[in-house]
């Protein structure tokens, strides 16, 4: 019969022997599963939904009294991911001094849809004067070894009153 | 524990001598937390808070101090530009003072702080990596609180929950686990020291209302400081405001400790009270300062029992507290009333609640340094290989009167210094709260600052002080209150119980804060006014003293209790649903949450005053709904403030992170 205080007292010992195992005198990396920084690699990519009629600045809500550029989502098809390449979804208007990336790492046997969020950019209001601007997307696969781009396309941004 | 078989004298040596180290053990416990609900509150905030801890600088401020913890861990009090471990370079971190041509952090008393937590976490990460320790410790934690909460309610399957819920968690994270740089380390043990904080304003809240009021309340309250208030946003976010909330909150449990109590323990409540102040002042001198004052005052009026001892008691251990502030100031610049805070800042320029420029200026000040070439060329610095004069001896028996005099002269010229501050601060103070606008903008609807909204990237990323903490808004009933207590009972000020001394300590804190910030405010970067945390800690008190809110929780602990845990659990989703749909900018989901924290305070303040003035109306099953809405809505915005809005770093915990990932709102 296993008692409550004996299954603490199995908890508290299963912790203690897996924290020496992973430690420096242990024998198991537990962190080496879990790449957080991009390193060689390759993968394939394709942009499956990316609407660009989604990019336009507009007047921010719920009384922020500022402008916003609203970026959309991008969602990329990858496929035979090799070693820790990361995707770089990046939108620049130069003429609004905006220029924003976001990257996702990537790692093997990850195949599938990726979504790639960019946050809004705020703006001062006074300083959208014109009714277009001109913007570029871009994604690419990159790593220490290899930079592909897979989409780019020039923009119109329209202005919302 | 041991001593199964006390065999032979040894034994028995060791087992009295294990006696009273936990002997000690439990009045240090006691003395800290006060009882075992305090140590499982406690706990409870810690661990609930620590979820949503990301390792990383939010704010550049915490450069400074950072490397400050990662040097004096190292022994070093004095940094140099190649001593710096986070943030390179001199213009990034601002609150970086020099003296001598030697780099300071401004605040030695987080540090110093941070410094245990610093050792613990370098002893543990010796043998296991720094990740899994902070899980592991985490999952230990869990193990601890499921047996303590099962002995508080009697129900041993909690022991059984928090041992399945622990191993869960341990288990996640040696899957999901990522690498902790060792020299993260400082930075981790500053943010475990502001955690610990966090803790402990619960636990003086709950302490002092326990003093007054029934302990339902005071858990209630306890609880509602940590996880209701921006208490909880701060943290795990390393600034100042949460360890001086606490030491604000030890002050007032103390002061009210010392009205209730006689003798000798009202004694050294009385001088914990300016104790508390005068490690605020190694936070922040200033600040320290003021609250001094303050407490002086609100002291002087209300005691009527000013006998010799009591005074000696109180001196004495104000004297001690501020020892540590002013050796620091010492072993800096050599003046034990100038604060790092005081030399010149290296940084950017950032707003401080401090004079620009010293006393130096006017050149009474140069005294500071050569008071402290002084000791150094004391007699043992001449005296060795060449003869010395009569005249050369005489001087060296009376330099160290010299040295006396000469700090006595410069402790005089910065007091006089630092009292004409106070004195434009506080009549600066007054000048701001005639400004409505001001105070609107601080107080209720922050909005859009036109003036301030470029510095955070055109993001309205502030909240009002109500915006923020909705409970806050139930204070609208003090009036109302005031009013039907004077008809009630009549006027008598005259003599006041320990109560209503309380009160006025904590009115008076309150305002002395207020004031010397109201300057300062509205400013970029303040998110939840920050300068204001402890004022608005205190507010968040006050509710407590409502016999409306009270009625409430002894009256309808469960719906409170239910109301709160559903708008804890359903509100992030709800929020995640809706702010989904509107596809929201990082500020028009922050001003989402402001709209609604205001019309939460809106309601909650409505039942609470209905229920003062017409009791007969408003049951306290509505008043409980209502306080725990506006409780709920502070806590839903710290937890999606920190899984989605404020993405400064890495979770502490693997396994948050993962689940962050799964909530696109922006």
């Amino acid at each position: 019969m296993l008692s409550v205080a004996r299954l603490e007292r199995l908890a508290v010992a299963v912790v203690a022997v897996t924290l020496l195992l992973t430690g420096p005198f242990g024998v198991v990396d537990a962190t080496a599963r879990n790449p957080t920084t991009v390193g060689d690699g390759r993968a394939n990519a394709a942009v499956e939904r990316l609407d660009t009629s989604g990019l336009l600045v507009e007047g921010g809500r719920f009384g922020t009294g500022v402008a916003y550029l609203r970026i959309p989502d991008a969602t990329v098809a990858v496929s035979d991911i090799e070693g820790r390449p990361r995707l770089v979804y990046r939108v620049s208007v130069p003429e609004l001094g905006v220029d924003r990336t976001t990257t996702k790492l990537l790692s093997g046997g990850q195949s599938g849809t990726v979504r790639l969020g960019m946050r809004d950019r705020g703006l001062d209001p006074d300083s959208v004067t014109e009714q277009r601007y001109r913007a570029t997307i871009t994604v690419r696969v990159q790593s220490f070894e290899y930079d592909q781009t897979v989409f780019e396309t020039d923009e119109t941004v329209e202005v919302r009153p | 524990m041991s001593g199964d078989r006390p065999s032979g004298v040894e034994a028995q040596f060791r087992s009295v001598w294990s006696e009273r180290l936990s002997q000690y053990g439990n009045r240090a416990g006691r003395f800290v937390f006060g009882d075992g609900v305090g140590v499982t509150l406690w706990l409870a905030v810690v661990l609930v808070l620590a979820l949503s801890w990301r390792v990383g600088f939010f704010i550049t401020d915490t450069y400074p101090i950072a490397n400050a913890v990662a040097n004096l861990g190292d022994g070093r009090l004095a940094m140099t530009p190649t001593d710096f471990q986070y943030s390179l370079t001199l213009g990034t971190q601002p609150g970086l003072h020099e003296y001598g041509g030697r780099f300071y952090a401004r605040n030695y008393g987080q540090v110093v702080a941070a410094l245990p937590f610093l050792w613990l976490l370098e002893g543990a990460s010796a043998v296991a990596p720094p990740r899994l320790v902070l899980a592991g410790g985490w999952a230990l934690g869990v193990v601890g609180l499921g047996r303590r909460l099962a002995a508080h309610f009697d129900r041993r399957w909690l022991r059984l929950v928090a041992v399945v819920v622990a191993s869960a968690w341990f288990a996640a994270a040696v899957v999901f686990a990522t690498a902790l740089d060792r020299s993260q380390l400082p930075l981790v043990a500053l943010q475990l020291s502001t955690l610990a904080a966090a803790g402990l304003v619960a636990v003086s809240c709950y302490r002092l209302v326990g003093a007054f009021h029934d302990r339902r309340v005071a858990v209630a309250a306890g609880v509602a400081l940590a996880l209701a208030t921006p208490v909880g946003f701060w943290a795990t976010i390393p600034k100042r405001h949460v360890l001086v909330t606490a030491l604000v909150f030890g002050s007032v449990f103390a002061f009210a400790r010392s009205r209730q109590l006689d003798g000798r323990a009202s004694y050294v409540a009385h001088g914990l009270a300016y104790g508390a102040l005068g490690l605020i002042a190694w936070v922040h001198a200033f600040e320290g300062f003021f609250l001094t004052a303050a407490l002086f005052a609100v002291d002087f009026l209300t005691e009527p029992r000013k006998s010799r001892r009591r005074l000696a008691v109180a001196g004495g251990i104000f004297a001690l507290s501020v020892l540590p502030m002013a050796v620091t100031n010492v072993l800096i610049n050599g003046n034990p009333l100038r604060p790092p805070r005081l030399l010149p800042g290296v940084g950017p320029e950032s707003v401080e609640l401090a004079p620009t420029g010293g006393p130096e200026s006017g050149g009474g000040d140069g005294g500071s340094g050569t008071a402290g070439d002084g000791v150094g060329a004391d007699p043992t610095g001449g005296g060795d290989s060449t003869q010395r004069t009569l005249l050369d001896e005489l001087f060296g028996l009376l330099s160290p009167l010299f040295v006396l005099m000469t700090l006595a002269e410069t402790v005089l010229t910065q007091l006089v210094f630092i009292g004409n501050y106070a004195v434009a601060a506080v009549s600066d103070g007054v000048t701001a709260a005639g400004e409505h606008e001001r105070l609107w903008e601080i107080f209720l609807r922050r909005g859009n600052s036109v003036s301030l909204s470029g510095v955070n990237d055109y993001e309205p990323i502030d909240l009002s002080v109500v915006e923020s903490t909705p409970i806050v808004g139930t204070l609208l009933a003090l009036p109302a209150v005031a009013a039907v207590h004077l008809r009630r009972h009549g006027v008598a000020v005259s003599r006041l119980g320990p109560r209503r001394q309380t009160d006025l300590l904590v009115a008076s804190y309150v305002v002395v804060l207020t004031l010397v910030y109201l300057p300062r405010l509205p400013l970029f970067s303040q998110l939840t006014v920050r300068y204001l945390l402890p004022v608005i800690a205190l507010a968040s008190y006050c509710p407590f003293r409502l016999p409306a809110v009270r009625e409430a929780v002894t009256g309808a602990p469960r719906t409170i209790a239910g109301v709160y845990a559903g708008t804890v659990l359903a509100g992030p989703v709800l929020f995640a649903v809706v702010l989904a749909a509107l596809d929201p900018a990082l500020g028009e989901a922050i001003q989402f949450h402001a709209l609604l924290g205001l019309c939460i305070a809106a309601v909650a303040a409505v039942l609470v005053v209905g229920r003062t003035l017409a009791p007969a109306r408003v049951s306290p099953r509505s008043v409980a709904v209502g306080v725990a809405l506006a409780g709920g809505a502070t806590t839903v915005y710290l937890s999606l403030a920190s899984v989605e809005y404020f993405a400064y770093g890495p979770f502490a915990f693997d396994v948050v992170g993962r689940i962050a990932r799964l909530v696109p709102i922006l």
